[in-house]
C-alpha cells in the first residue's frame, strides 16, 4: 500500500480546546507523553475530515470543495503539519497499533497485590498511576510501567534506586511486581506538590526554605549513592510541613552504574548539551552534572524562571548552555540576592571542574550564603492622603495636573500593592480621562534614569543601578508641589520604587498603566 | 462565639463614596458606579505566576474534606462549586469573604472546609491575579438570610485573627471586616446594584447643589436619598422595606 492509499483517521483520543478570541486550537491525544500542539483554525477544520479514515487525498478534496479552496495550494500549505500530527499519532493510520484506543489497565476497587485501588491519578499509553489503600488503611500508590522497549529498564531501575534508598528520600517501596513490559510497583503515598508550585504560595525566605529541603534531599540521595537521573521540579516533591520527597526513579543510576541520559531543557547539564549539539554520544551522567540539575531547579524556585532563556530554537538553546553564564535574577524579574546567586553560578557553570566537590558543598555553601533583609518600604500613607479628593491637591489640580496624579498613584498601586494608591488611581483616572501623563525628555535626568533601570533589568550589571538611584536622590530634593512624575520629589519618589523593582519600572508616556 | 461587628466596612465605604462624590459632575453616573464597584481592591504584581490562583483553590480543596461533592465550574475569571442540583438562581444571600491577598493560603482553606462543613449550596473564588486582587474574592451563595447568617458568623470567628481587605458596600460581620454579607436581585448583583443606585444619586446631588458644593455635603445628601431603600450606615441587605427579597 502507498502512502496515499492509507487510511487516516483522527483519534478518538484525541481532544481539541479552542483558544478564546483566536483562530486556533489546541490538540492533544488523551495518555500521550506529547504535549498538547497549536493547529490553525483551517487546519482543525481540515483534521475534522479524518473522524471517519480517510485518504490524505480525499480529505484534501473535501476540504477544499467546502471551502472553495485550491487542492494543490491547501495540501501545500497543510503537509507539514500533518506530517507532523501522524508522528504524534494524533492522526493514526487505520487498523494499525497506535489507533487503538486507550484503556485502563486497572480500576477502582481492583486488588494489586497488597494494595486495593482507590483512584486514578494519571493513565498514559505506557505507564499508570493510581491511587490505593493497604488492607492497615495506609495509602499508597500504584505505578504500572507497560512499554515492551523501555518498560523493563525503567522498572529494573527503579527497584534498585528504591531498595538502596529504603524510604530516605523517596517514597517506600512495598511490594512489586515484575512482567516482560515492566511491572507494577507498591509505593507509600507522597503528600506534596511539585516543587515548582510549592513555591508559588511562599514568601521569599519560603522559597529559599523549600530550596534549602531540595538540596538536603540531594545530599541524601547521593550520600546513598543513587543519581535520580531524572532532575525537574515535578519530580521533586514539597509536603505541607515542608518536607522533600523525590519521586520518580525510572532513569536513576549509580556512579558505578549511570543511567542512560535523560531530561533537556534547562536540566540539562552543559556537557550534555554540547554533545547534543555535536552529535555525539552525552557523557555518562555523573554527580556534578547531576549537581547541575539540581541548581537549575533551586534557580527556578527562587526566581520561578530558568537560568537561561532558551526560548529560542533548539541549537541556539543548547549554545546558551553551553556557553553563557545563567541569568542574574534581576534579569528576570526576581529580587537580587547576591550571595545567593554567587553559589548557583558556580553550581552551574560550564566547566564540571569549577562547580562545588558535591551537592553536599552546594548545599552548606547555600545554606550560608548572607541575606540581607529587604529595605522596609517607604512609609506612603502622608504621600498618599495628600492626594485624597479631601486634599488641596484635589481642588487645584487642572486636568494636566490630574494626569500626573492617577500615574503617580496607579504606579505606587504597581509596584506596592497598596490598596489606597489603588482606589485613588481609579478615581483620579477617570477625572483626567484615562490620559497618560507626557513622556519625559530624552534627554531629561528620568528618561536617564529610566534607561539605566532598563540596562540594569536586562544585564544586572550594578552601575546603572548606581545611576538611577542617584537620579532618584538627586529628583527628591527638588521640592514636593506640584504633583509632578516627569521631574522633583514626586518623580524622585516613583523612581525610587522603580529601583527597588526594576522589572515594573516604567516610564510616563508608556503604555500599560 | 460571634464577634459584635465593627464598623470597618461602614467606614471604608463612606470614605468611597466620598471620593466619588467630589468626582461627580466630572464623570458620568455609570463610570462613577464602575469607580465604586472597583474599590477597595488592589494591583496585582504583573509578574505573579498564572498558575498561582488555580494552586490555592486546589490546596484549599485538598485540605477540606467533603468538598468532593460538589460540582467544579472554571470560568474565565470565577473557579466555582456547587451541590450537583441545587437551583442557583435562587441562592441569592451571600457571604463575602475578604483577606488581604498574603492570607488567601491561610484563609481558603477554612473558608472551603466551613462551606462544606455547613451545606453552602455554592461558592466561587477569583479565578486569576486580578481575581483574587478584588475586595469580592471569595463570596459563598445561600438560599436564606439566616443561613447565610449561621454562614457568615462562623467564617467571622474562624477568621477573626486574620488581616482583611474588605468588600465596600456589604454588611460587615464580626470584628475585622473580613466577613460580609450581601443580597442579589434576581439576575444582579448585589454591589452592582448598590454602585449604580448610589452613582445615580450622587450624580443627582451633584447637579443639584453645583460643582462648589463640598464632596462630604453630596455624599451626605446622595445617601439621605437612599436611606429608604438601603442600610446607608452599615449596608447590611434586607434591613429596608424596599430591598427585594
Amino acid at each position: 500500500m502507498t502512502a496515499t492509499e492509507v487510511r487516516y483517521l483522527l483519534h478518538p483520543d484525541v481532544e481539541t480546546v479552542p483558544l478564546a478570541d483566536q483562530d486556533e486550537v489546541l490538540v492533544a491525544r488523551r495518555g500521550s507523553r506529547v504535549p498538547p500542539q497549536l493547529v490553525s483554525g483551517d487546519a482543525m477544520a481540515l483534521l475534522n475530515r479524518f473522524r471517519e479514515p480517510s485518504t490524505l487525498v480525499e480529505a484534501v478534496l473535501a476540504y477544499s470543495a467546502d471551502v472553495g479552496a485550491d487542492p494543490m495550494a491547501t495540501l501545500d500549505e497543510a503537509f507539514g503539519v500533518l506530517v507532523a500530527l501522524t508522528r504524534t499519532d494524533v492522526l493514526v493510520a487505520d487498523g494499525t497499533a497506535p489507533a487503538q484506543t486507550l484503556e485502563d489497565r486497572h480500576r477502582v476497587g481492583e486488588a494489586v497485590g497488597p494494595a486495593t485501588i482507590t483512584g486514578r491519578i494519571r493513565v498514559l499509553r505506557d505507564s499508570e498511576i493510581w491511587r490505593g489503600v493497604l488492607a492497615d488503611g495506609a495509602r499508597v500508590v500504584v505505578k504500572v510501567v507497560d512499554d515492551p522497549v523501555h518498560g523493563p529498564g525503567l522498572v529494573s531501575r527503579e527497584l534498585a534506586a528504591l531498595n538502596r534508598l529504603d524510604g530516605h528520600a523517596a517514597p517506600r517501596l512495598v511490594w512489586h511486581h515484575r512482567t516482560a513490559t515492566g511491572g507494577t510497583l507498591v509505593l507509600d503515598e507522597v503528600d506534596g506538590d511539585p516543587a515548582d508550585l510549592a513555591t508559588l504560595v511562599v514568601d521569599a525566605d519560603g522559597r529559599r526554605r523549600i530550596a534549602s529541603a531540595v538540596l538536603d534531599a540531594y545530599v541524601d540521595l547521593h550520600g546513598r549513592g543513587v543519581l535520580h537521573g531524572d532532575v525537574h521540579p515535578g519530580n521533586v516533591l514539597v509536603g505541607p510541613d515542608g518536607a522533600v520527597t523525590l519521586v520518580d526513579f525510572g532513569l536513576a543510576g549509580s556512579a558505578s552504574a549511570p543511567p542512560p541520559r535523560a531530561g533537556g531543557g534547562e536540566y540539562l547539564d552543559p556537557a550534555a548539551a554540547a554533545a547534543l549539539r555535536a552529535g555525539t554520544p552525552p557523557p555518562a551522567l555523573d554527580a556534578t552534572a547531576e549537581q547541575y540539575a539540581v541548581a537549575a531547579v533551586v534557580y527556578r524556585l527562587l526566581t520561578g524562571e530558568a537560568p537561561h532563556d532558551l526560548a529560542c530554537e533548539r541549537d541556539e538553546a543548547l549554545r546558551r548552555i553551553v556557553q553563557e553564564r545563567p541569568r542574574p535574577f534581576v534579569t528576570v524579574g526576581a529580587t537580587p540576592w547576591p550571595a545567593g546567586e554567587r553559589v548557583l553560578r558556580r553550581a552551574l557553570s560550564a566547566d564540571p571542574g569549577r562547580r562545588y566537590r558535591s551537592v553536599r558543598a552546594l548545599r552548606d555553601a547555600f545554606v550560608g550564603a548572607a541575606v540581607v533583609p529587604s529595605p522596609n518600604p517607604p512609609d506612603l500613607g502622608d504621600v498618599l492622603a495628600a492626594l485624597d479628593v479631601t486634599g488641596s491637591v484635589w481642588a487645584t489640580a487642572d486636568d494636566a495636573r490630574a494626569t500626573h496624579v492617577a500615574w503617580f498613584a496607579a504606579r505606587v498601586a504597581t509596584l506596592t500593592g497598596d490598596p489606597l494608591a489603588h482606589d485613588l488611581a481609579l478615581v483620579w483616572a477617570s477625572r483626567c480621562g484615562h490620559v497618560s501623563p507626557p513622556a519625559p525628555h530624552p534627554h531629561s535626568p528620568l528618561a536617564r534614569a529610566h534607561r539605566a533601570l532598563a540596562t540594569y533589568a536586562r544585564t544586572g550589571r550594578p552601575a546603572p543601578l548606581r545611576v538611577a538611584r542617584d537620579i532618584a536622590v538627586r529628583l527628591s530634593t527638588g521640592g514636593a508641589e506640584p504633583v509632578d512624575v516627569l521631574t522633583g520629589g514626586w518623580a524622585g519618589l516613583l523612581l525610587a520604587l522603580e529601583c527597588d523593582r526594576p522589572a515594573l519600572a516604567l516610564a510616563p508616556g508608556t503604555a500599560g498603566e | 462565639m460571634s464577634q459584635p461587628s465593627g464598623d470597618r466596612l461602614a467606614q471604608m465605604t463612606r470614605t468611597l463614596v466620598v471620593r466619588a462624590a467630589a468626582l461627580a459632575g466630572r464623570a458620568r453616573p455609570d463610570e462613577l458606579a464602575a469607580v465604586l464597584y472597583r474599590s477597595g481592591g488592589s494591583a496585582p504584581d504583573p509578574r505573579q505566576d498564572p498558575r498561582w490562583p488555580h494552586h490555592l483553590a486546589h490546596l484549599a480543596e485538598r485540605s477540606a474534606p467533603g468538598t468532593e461533592r460538589y460540582e467544579r465550574s472554571r470560568a474565565e475569571h470565577w473557579n466555582g462549586w456547587t451541590t450537583p442540583g441545587v437551583e442557583t438562581t435562587a441562592q441569592v444571600h451571600k457571604v463575602y469573604v475578604s483577606p488581604t491577598v498574603p492570607g488567601l493560603a491561610t484563609v481558603l482553606p477554612v473558608v472551603f472546609a466551613t462551606a462544606a462543613a455547613l451545606d453552602v449550596p455554592s461558592w466561587k473564588v477569583g479565578a486569576d491575579a486580578a481575581g483574587l486582587h478584588r475586595a469580592d474574592k471569595i463570596v459563598l451563595y445561600l438560599p436564606s438570610a439566616s443561613r447565610a447568617d449561621t454562614v457568615a458568623a462562623a467564617l467571622a470567628d474562624l477568621l477573626d485573627g486574620c488581616s482583611a481587605q474588605g468588600v465596600p458596600f456589604t454588611g460587615q460581620v464580626g470584628a475585622t471586616g473580613i466577613v460580609s454579607r450581601g443580597q442579589d436581585r434576581p439576575g444582579e448583583s448585589w454591589r452592582a446594584v448598590v454602585c449604580r443606585a448610589v452613582a445615580d444619586a450622587l450624580d443627582e446631588h451633584r447637579a443639584r447643589l453645583g460643582p462648589a458644593a463640598a464632596a462630604e455635603a453630596v455624599a451626605g445628601a446622595a445617601l439621605d436619598a437612599l436611606a429608604d431603600a438601603y442600610d446607608v450606615v452599615t449596608w447590611r441587605p434586607g434591613t429596608r422595606e424596599q430591598v427585594p427579597a
